[in-house]
């Protein structure tokens, strides 16, 4: 595999922010904040790549995968596998809701399980663990196409200089980057010289 | 947070589950331990080369910690960082700002200005009003080359030691700046200021990503951090030198506080823990950061400023030198 596949976790990243998504992917640059911490804590239980059997479901964890025609790879963390159907499955440490990024993380590792098996996968599931949720994510038509999208957008972005500061406040703060990206001092030195 | 300070050549620093344990030797030969939560510790500084144990070595990197090395007279000798930035196109832009003479002049003519304009206010608040350094700021501005741009500074720092006899007082004799070695007391104490704030300076720069060794006020020769000398003019007259004036005005420090070797002097090891408690508490002292308008720490700006030059280099964002009132 060559290293301009897209890692899945960075399509997540993306979804969140340009310029995030730009200081990790391309700049290489990394910052640990109280989310993040906790979030691999959680994946603690779940780090061990392998198979389990459980009833009449067949639970692969931590699963590699990757697509050649959209260039995307990354590790799953599970694919569970019961009467023919691949379900991919991803753990977060947040409340369930509408996450546009981790539906886009996870419609692209249905993507890739498609291209390596050859089958159809209709859903995926994301247990958000602060309430306890299993949130079933249909992959419908529309979410493959902005899936796709994003991948492409991501690609291209990732061959240009960076993007600017996004202006969304309650994401910059939650972001443990921020104090890297700097987004208020940016601007405001900005705002300055014009 | 806090610095944790080595001073005596035979202490020892272990780890101790999640603490850092520091073992001193006592006059009795018997050995005094005290412990330190790792997690309220924000760097390591060792003097005078004490022990430490790989574990607690690595335990320190692991938490994003830099272990500082300064001789016992207090030369900046060296660092052990953590990984941090792996942005090599931060270096890219660094370079190439390095070749170009309009944005290289422009960002020196900055960084000039700032120290100038510090220097400036260090004298107005001790009442050395009458002085040319305005006229010398001013004068930055209509330099057309970078040596130029450094004539200007080296004739402002002249005069604005010059001024240093009235404000440290008749106890102290100083003649101007000198070093390598320091030959009366203050220009000791300057100097282990500086190197104080140089290993600040160095961790700031390393976490950001830029290149120490590629400057542009400070040429590339001798193997000098050029990057880092650059960073540093802004702060020394925010941090080192008022802190000198402090320490001596407020008499933490006294003239016996010093040893006299063969005209090199150094302070001696009681003065020189008043004087890194003093230097710990200035990094920590907050003020209302003039362009952004949050509160901040002297250990924060640093890093900041480096961050923002850095934003400047590879996008363009105009860098503000910080300057205080």
């Amino acid at each position: 595999m060559t290293n301009d596949y897209l890692p899945l976790a960075y399509l997540n990243a993306w979804e969140y922010c340009p310029r995030r998504f730009y200081l990790e992917y391309v700049l290489g640059e990394m910052e640990d904040n109280e989310h993040i911490i906790l979030g691999r804590h959680l994946h603690r239980n779940i780090d061990e790549p392998g198979t389990i059997q459980e009833g009449e479901t067949l639970i692969h964890q931590q699963q590699w995968v990757w697509c050649d025609r959209l260039k995307v790879a990354g590790i799953i963390d599970a694919v569970e596998e019961c009467d023919g159907q691949l379900v991919p499955l991803e753990y977060k440490k947040g409340k369930m809701a509408q996450h546009l990024n981790d539906h886009f993380q996870l419609c692209a590792a249905a993507l890739c399980l498609e291209e390596r098996t050859g089958r159809s996968i209709t859903y995926g599931e994301i247990f958000y663990h602060a309430n306890r949720r299993r949130q079933t994510v249909e992959f419908t038509p529309q979410l493959r196409q902005m899936t796709e999208q994003a991948i492409a957008l991501a690609h291209f972005a990732s061959q240009n200089p960076m993007p600017a500061p996004i202006e969304h406040t309650k994401k910059c703060q939650s972001c443990s980057l921020q104090g890297i990206c700097l987004p208020f001092e940016v601007k405001k030195l900005q705002q300055q010289n014009s | 947070m806090s610095t944790l300070y080595l001073t005596q050549p035979d202490a020892v620093l272990s780890k101790d589950y999640e603490a850092f344990q520091v073992a001193l030797k006592q006059e009795d030969g018997s050995w005094k331990k005290q412990k330190v939560a790792a997690q309220t510790v924000e760097q390591v500084i060792l003097m005078g080369n004490p022990q430490v144990t790989g574990d607690a070595f690595v335990y320190a990197l692991q938490l994003g910690m830099p272990v500082h090395y300064l001789s016992s007279f207090g030369k900046y000798l060296g660092s052990a960082l953590p990984s941090h930035s792996r942005n090599g196109q931060l270096r890219l832009a660094q370079y190439q700002v390095y070749q170009d003479p309009v944005r290289r002049l422009e960002l020196v003519k900055a960084i000039v200005t700032a120290k100038i304009h510090n220097q400036y206010n260090v004298l107005y608040r001790h009442n050395e009003k009458d002085n040319p350094l305005k006229e010398r700021k001013s004068l930055v501005k209509t330099q057309q080359t970078i040596d130029q741009v450094r004539g200007v500074e080296g004739l402002a720092a002249r005069e604005y030691f010059a001024c240093w006899q009235r404000m440290v007082g008749n106890e102290w004799t100083f003649n101007g700046r000198n070093r390598r070695p320091p030959t009366d007391p203050v220009n000791s104490l300057m100097s282990f200021a500086y190197a104080l704030l140089q290993g600040q300076v160095m961790a700031a720069v390393h976490i950001t990503g830029l290149d120490p060794y590629i400057g542009y006020l400070h040429e590339v020769h001798h193997g000098q951090p050029a990057m880092v000398l650059d960073l540093m003019e802004e702060f020394r007259a925010l941090i080192a030198d008022n802190l000198v004036l402090s320490v001596l005005n407020n008499r933490k420090i006294q003239p016996e506080d010093f040893t006299d070797s063969l005209g090199a002097y150094r302070l001696k090891e009681n003065a020189k823990k008043i004087f890194l408690q003093a230097f710990d508490k200035k990094m920590n002292d907050e003020f209302k950061h003039p362009v952004f308008e949050y509160r901040c720490t002297y250990r924060r700006a640093i890093e900041l400023q480096a961050r923002l030059l850095g934003r400047h280099l590879q996008e363009g964002v105009p860098y503000k030198p910080l300057i205080l009132r």
